[in-house]
């Protein structure tokens, strides 16, 4: 059964987005991933790959987030895949199913098109990667002010634990 | 002291886990001179301050399946690792109450729910809880300083005081406040869950299992994963099979054996070990093995509030609220439970707030996490007889036997119980100026109780007041599986204690030659 994937990619404008986009990442230096959902990719890996992390971002959008953060996002998805045959089926249903420019349709559409899956096993399998791969990285957790393990200054033991100047001004 | 024993050694008691019941089993044998060989089905843990990476790779992972009402992605965690999931407790150290060792008489009739009171009431407990905590350097106890305020603690503490509450405090933990036992004192570095890096927190892996080794009793062997129990004709136990690291089978052979592998491994263990003799199951005449299981209700109230509150500082459990332990049948359930503070590490926010949801809303409530205030609820929970562990033939594991089966549905009592907890606890939040609160139950749970339960009659559970099996001589139930009920307070205070008392029972058995 040919996928959507595989059809879109035989229209006109992705033949072209193609062509363009061989041209344009030969020289650049990226990592694949983040390359793939720069260039919009139609088919194939590519495509997958770029469904997969405008799926993880749709899911936690942070513009201070780069693709690279929200890629290994798109890896735990994959590793779900690997590992269990019935999740790789969830997944790829799922993305045939979603609009083959799904990683160019903007939050609100992507949302959309994510709470219109027929079948809803995909989203929480991707949750849990997203929540996992992107919250669950160190490098994240600067952005929400939470500055990671302790250990390194010998945690909060002679530091204030006790400052709460708000709490006075609440009423019970 | 590294000691080992030889694969045909009969004089030697094998316990199977090195958690909570069976590290301080092994220990407290040892230290009475009786020969013990550990085995523990995972490996030693690498500990480090990040607790979605201690998780991931330290979680008891075995494939499992599973019905009713917990989380279909992660029903159960727990630790497969030396040391079992006290790697992973956060530290609560609180007793049983009496009434809750009489738990069919103090509550009565409840449909649905399979009471039983315990055989064991809590004067015979009392003196192994002095000890336990004693062992466990149990702050505010035996002379043991408390805890220090932070944060998290003070805004459940303060909202409870305002709503009336009496019974505020920093609680019991099983944390070293000084040094005690060759241990550090605890540097508030947050987030015990993970793991301790320094040794501060109570956990059979930095404390248990040293104290056994040093004894020169006591062998442990990692990624040791019991698979059968074998008896001899006269229907008493003679060896362990497990598989070894390389999947190879090996035969322990045993005077007398202690299951403590978890209330959802200890029960799949005895079914595996099904024989002519036993065709039900090893010590399953009574077809009680795996039946009960109960999680403890868990709850979680995350409130946004007004200021910053950074609960990733100290430890996770300072602050406990403990009016509500009490049963009061006027609140229109059975049992108890109580609040405690929790730090809540920032992936468990993700997933918490509102389980399931996502979207650039939630992306945004994510910005909070410095403002955030946590709590958890725990509560007992009712015994069902067909909440239960089975053998599911369908799916195997990785050493091609049955996997275990979890079905859990709450029964109506753990649903009032819970919905009447959440909303008090988002009251309390609010009288400290909370804009936003979200209390959800935990479909994930973490103590698994019950499947081989200790009762006067052998017709109601598996063991009796020691966790000696009603069906087998020498046969021991030595985890939270032989809990007759669970409690308001969490259970591995009472697990500690247990094994401690078991201990005493079977050096004296032994040393009588009555196993």
């Amino acid at each position: 059964m040919p996928t959507q994937a595989a059809e879109w990619s035989l229209t006109r404008r992705g033949l072209l987005t193609r062509a363009i986009a061989a041209g344009l990442l030969a020289s650049q230096g990226l990592p694949a991933v983040v390359r793939t959902v720069c260039a919009a990719p139609v088919a194939g890996p590519g495509l997958r790959a770029a469904q997969l992390l405008a799926v993880c971002r749709t899911l936690f959008p942070h513009d201070f987030l780069g693709d690279d953060t929200y890629a290994i996002g798109a890896q735990h998805i994959e590793d779900k895949a690997a590992a269990d045959p019935a999740a790789a089926t969830v997944i790829e249903q799922a993305l045939a199913a979603l609009p083959a420019d799904f990683s160019s349709l903007d939050q609100t559409a992507r949302e959309l098109a994510l709470r219109a899956l027929a079948k809803q096993e995909f989203v929480p399998l991707a949750r849990q990667s997203t929540v996992a791969g992107v919250y669950g990285t160190p490098a994240v957790w600067t952005h929400f002010s939470y500055p990671g393990p302790s250990v390194a200054f010998g945690g909060y033991v002679d530091r204030p634990l006790v400052d709460l100047p708000w709490i006075e001004h609440t009423q019970a | 002291m590294k000691t080992s024993f030889d694969l045909n050694d009969e004089s030697v008691v094998v316990v199977i886990g090195s958690g909570a019941g069976g590290g301080t089993l092994s220990a407290a044998l040892t230290r009475l001179g009786v020969k013990v060989v550990c085995l523990e089905a995972g490996a030693m843990p690498m500990i480090e301050q990040n607790l979605p990476a201690v998780y991931g790779r330290t979680r008891w992972a075995d494939p499992r399946t599973h019905e009713g009402d917990l989380n279909p992605a992660l029903p159960v965690m727990i630790a497969k690792a030396v040391g079992g999931t006290t790697v992973f407790w956060s530290g609560v150290t609180l007793r049983r109450q009496p009434h809750e060792f009489r738990s069919r008489t103090s509550y009565g009739a409840l449909p649905g729910a399979s009471l039983i009171d315990w055989p064991l009431d809590y004067d015979e407990l009392a003196p192994f809880y002095d000890l336990a905590e004693q062992r466990m350097g149990s702050s505010g106890l035996h002379g043991k300083p408390d805890v220090p305020d932070h944060n998290n603690g003070e805004v459940l503490k303060i909202g409870a005081r305002r709503r009336g509450y009496r019974k505020v405090s920093n609680g019991h933990l099983g944390i070293n406040t000084v040094p005690h036992d060759g241990r550090p004192a605890c540097r508030q570095m947050g987030f015990c869950a993970g793991g301790c890096v320094i040794g501060a927190k109570w956990s059979s892996l930095h404390a248990e299992i040293p104290r056994a080794t040093a004894t020169g009793h006591f062998e442990l062997r990692e990624q040791a994963q019991a698979v059968a129990i074998e008896h001899d004709a006269a229907g008493r136990v003679t060896g362990v099979v497990y598989a070894d690291a390389t999947g190879a089978r090996q035969r322990q052979r045993a005077r007398v054996i202690c299951v403590a592998a978890n209330g959802i491994e200890t029960p799949r263990l005895l079914l595996l070990s099904a024989s002519g003799r036993f065709p039900n199951g090893l010590a399953n005449d009574a077809g009680q093995v795996g039946r009960h299981y109960m999680t403890d209700l868990l709850g979680r109230v995350i409130a946004i509030m007004p200021g910053a509150v950074h609960n990733y500082r100290g430890s996770t459990n300072t602050g406990l609220i403990a009016d509500d332990m009490a049963h009061d049948a006027k609140r229109g359930f059975a049992g108890g439970f109580l609040y405690v503070s929790r730090g809540i590490h920032f992936p468990s926010f993700a997933n918490e707030i509102r389980p399931g949801e996502w979207g650039a809303d939630y992306a945004q409530l994510m910005m909070q996490y410095p403002n955030a205030a946590s709590a958890a609820v725990i509560g007992e929970d009712m015994p069902v007889a067909d909440n239960r562990i089975t053998l599911d033939a369908g799916t195997r594991d990785q050493h091609g036997l049955p996997v275990a089966h979890i079905a859990k549905r709450y029964h109506a009592n753990d649903l009032a119980l819970m919905a009447h907890a959440l909303k008090n606890g988002e009251a309390i939040y609010r009288a400290v100026g909370a804009t936003e609160v979200y209390t959800s139950q935990s479909r994930t749970v973490i103590h698994n109780l019950g499947t081989c339960r200790q009762s006067r009659d052998p017709a109601d559970g598996v063991c009796n007041k020691f966790g000696r099996t009603h069906d087998v001589p020498n046969l021991y139930i030595s985890d939270g599986s032989q809990f007759a009920s669970s409690a308001a307070a969490p259970p591995t205070l009472t697990i500690v204690a247990l094994a401690l008392r078991q201990a005493q029972h079977i050096a004296e058995q032994l040393r009588t030659d009555a196993v």
